[in-house]
């Protein structure tokens, strides 16, 4: 209850006492006395206020973007029978949003509302738990400490970074390859895709009148966009691959894997996430995003079964996007095999160390495995898409260069 | 809503102006009954807030720099209140330092033989003046410079403690009442500065933070107060004689010596 300092006031007012006592001086004892006695008073005072203290913790937002600004509002009640003094708050935080939160609320008076607030900028996705919150009553000469603790949590998703692949491309980088590459994945909307005959309730505007004429049945045509089309998104978490859970590479996937996710959620496509440890499932692109926030680097070694499976699901009109490091050889067979029951096939090869950083010789190995896997994947009818983690995906995506061998083969 | 509202820098040190004047003045009143009359200690007055006021004054400087000035302080004190004669237009000169120097071999003697309340004769008061600004401004330094406000309060509560050992006179809990109000001024002033180095404080109060902690503070201090003054009621042999005669001369105390020789 008392504070080390309430403490040492209370033996410093004691020692004078007896001091008093053996030199016999009255204005000494009464000084010892009236200093004896602040901090059992302070103590007394401090209990009777914190006897009812709410506080309530609110969130600006429970779901930000990396960067973004949080603000905490702490909502603080006095339903004690007097005004408490000082008030010392320590929302304690996860360790990557910072130390705990400290903050001092002055006098608040009895029955009285009174709000504080402090702010966070989260800059690593997550699921975070913010609290618990502890309150220090004290008193206003800072003798006394009440320790009260408020168990609730409030939970902060920081969702990984998105990049907006549907903007305007860089000048630089040429006029439109962007939306070709956006084209190229997402080759579904309003394209031909087969011709039926008509069923009751169709679309008359749709009727196919050359075929009407060759065939001498009301045929009409049915364009990808009347089916559903669907992405799926394959995230390899291997630690051997892009690393562990927040070094660079693999949060750059994280950020590639959110960010082609939420392009094809834009386009209508049904979102489908799949890891090297868990099936794909379907999501909407919120829970998309959430299942992201909250992914952590897997410790298998072999990428096999993961590829069975997602092969077990393909289809032709599932487009398919592959977020891993430049595969090792011996995996591109598999690969390669995996996607041929797929549609569009994007694979997105991060390094998992920036080259440029890499003694010469583990430079040139990572290099050549890019380039090979590269090459052999675009003779599968692969797009490849090589990055740096440093990199951003949106500086690759407008750019043309990147697969001159599919556009040879 | 509440704002975020510390306690300005300014604030912090009016009340720490405050509270090193107060304790200043209560030491000076209270070890001032030791001379008589009260012009004596109406100069003693005078010296302890003028070594506060240059111990606030000085508090952003360097420890050495403030002794310096306080030092130089100090010589001008004790030029105007004991030697007055021998300043120039109040500033010490050699004189002074011959004068003072000559007065503080007699203090020992003067100590000896005069009884309390004593004449304000040279030695004592050069004593008395020297002892008082030491006081003033350690408690400062040791209160506000090093945070320890309680190690602050023992050289002026000596002073209180030893004017009232040396009086026999009817019981005054008027100067340790006073005392203790500038010592629960200085600790309240510390407990401030220690609150507001938990966080940022934040406080609806039109006043700020200082205002609406100080109302909680007058009503602790005045009860813890009252308890005091009221202590000579309640405590059991307040105000009796000390169970340690410190005044009687050595050679005047009845000893026991180990070292006795029985013999038939």
């Amino acid at each position: 209850m008392l504070a080390g300092r309430g403490v040492t006031v209370f033996v410093t007012g004691l020692a004078m006492w007896v001091a008093a006592r053996l030199l016999g001086s009255p204005g000494l004892e009464v000084v010892a006395i009236g200093i004896a006695a602040l901090p059992l008073l302070a103590a007394f005072a401090a209990k009777r206020g914190a006897r009812h203290i709410l506080v309530r913790r609110r969130l600006s937002d429970v779901r930000v973007t990396p960067g973004s600004r949080v603000t905490v509002t702490l909502d603080l009640e006095n339903r004690s029978p007097i005004a408490t003094s000082f008030l010392l708050l320590e929302d304690r935080l996860p360790t990557p949003l910072g130390r705990a939160a400290r903050l001092v609320i002055g006098a608040i008076r009895e029955g009285v509302h009174e709000q504080a607030s402090y702010t966070l900028v989260p800059q690593s996705r997550g699921r975070y738990l913010l609290g618990p919150l502890v309150v220090d009553v004290s008193d206003p000469f800072a003798l006394t400490r009440l320790r009260l603790e408020f168990p609730d949590r409030d939970e902060l998703l920081v969702t990984p970074e998105v990049e907006d692949l549907g903007a305007a491309p860089d000048p630089s980088s040429g006029p439109s390859f962007g939306a070709s590459r956006a084209r190229q994945l997402f080759r579904t909307g309003e394209e031909y895709y087969t011709m039926r005959q008509y069923q009751e309730g169709d679309d008359l505007r749709r009727i196919h009148w050359p075929s009407v004429a060759r065939t001498g049945e009301l045929m009409i045509r049915q364009d990808e966009s009347s089916r559903r089309a669907s992405g799926l998104v394959f995230f390899d978490t291997r630690a051997a691959g892009l690393g562990r859970t927040h070094t660079p590479a693999f949060e750059r996937g994280v950020s590639v894997a959110a960010s082609v996710g939420v392009l094809l959620a834009h386009h209508g496509f049904v979102l489908r996430l799949g890891t090297t440890d868990l099936p794909a499932a379907a999501l909407s692109e919120e829970r998309f995003l959430d299942a992201l926030t909250g992914i952590s680097h897997a410790e298998v070694r072999s990428i096999g079964p993961a590829l069975a499976h997602m092969r077990s699901g393909s289809s032709p009109d599932t487009s398919l996007v592959f977020v891993s490091a430049p595969p090792v050889p011996a995996e591109l067979g598999s690969l390669i095999r995996a996607g041929a029951g797929f549609g569009q096939k994007l694979a997105v090869l991060i390094y998992p160390t920036d080259p440029d950083r890499l003694p010469p010789e583990r430079q040139a190995q990572i290099e050549g495995r890019a380039s090979q896997a590269r090459l052999s994947l675009a003779r599968a009818g692969w797009d490849v898409i090589v990055l740096p983690p440093s990199m951003r995906l949106q500086e690759r995506w407008h750019t043309p260069l990147e697969r001159p061998l599919a556009r040879i083969v | 809503m509440a704002h975020a509202a510390g306690t300005t820098a300014r604030t912090h040190r009016l009340i720490g102006l405050f509270a090193a004047l107060l304790l200043a003045a209560a030491t000076a009143l209270a070890f001032g009954r030791v001379f008589l009359g009260t012009s004596t200690t109406m100069k003693l007055l005078g010296a302890a807030i003028a070594a506060a006021g240059l111990a606030v004054a000085f508090e952003r400087r360097s420890l050495l720099l403030s002794t310096v000035a306080s030092g130089i302080g100090l010589a001008v004190a004790v030029g105007l209140i004991v030697f007055p004669g021998s300043t120039w237009y109040g500033l010490p000169t050699g004189d002074t330092l011959r004068a003072a120097l000559d007065a503080a071999a007699l203090v020992g003697e003067q100590a000896r033989i005069q009884a309390a309340p004593a004449e304000p004769i040279g030695p004592l008061l050069l004593a008395a003046v020297v002892s008082l600004w030491a006081a003033v401004f350690s408690a400062h330094a040791l209160a506000f410079r090093a945070g320890s406000p309680l190690l602050g309060l023992i050289p002026p509560v000596a002073l209180v403690a030893f004017a009232d050992t040396v009086l026999e006179e009817f019981v005054k809990p008027l100067y340790g009442a006073l005392f203790l109000a500038a010592a629960l001024l200085v600790v309240f002033a510390d407990g401030l500065a220690r609150v507001q180095g938990w966080g940022p404080v934040w406080s609806s109060a039109r006043k700020g933070v200082a205002g609406s902690a100080g109302r909680g503070a007058r009503r602790l201090a005045l009860t813890a107060l009252g308890v005091a003054v009221l202590s000579p009621i309640v405590v059991p042999g307040f105000g009796s004689k000390a169970l340690v005669d410190f005044g009687t001369p050595a050679e005047d105390r009845v000893a026991i010596d180990p070292f006795v020789s029985v013999e038939a």
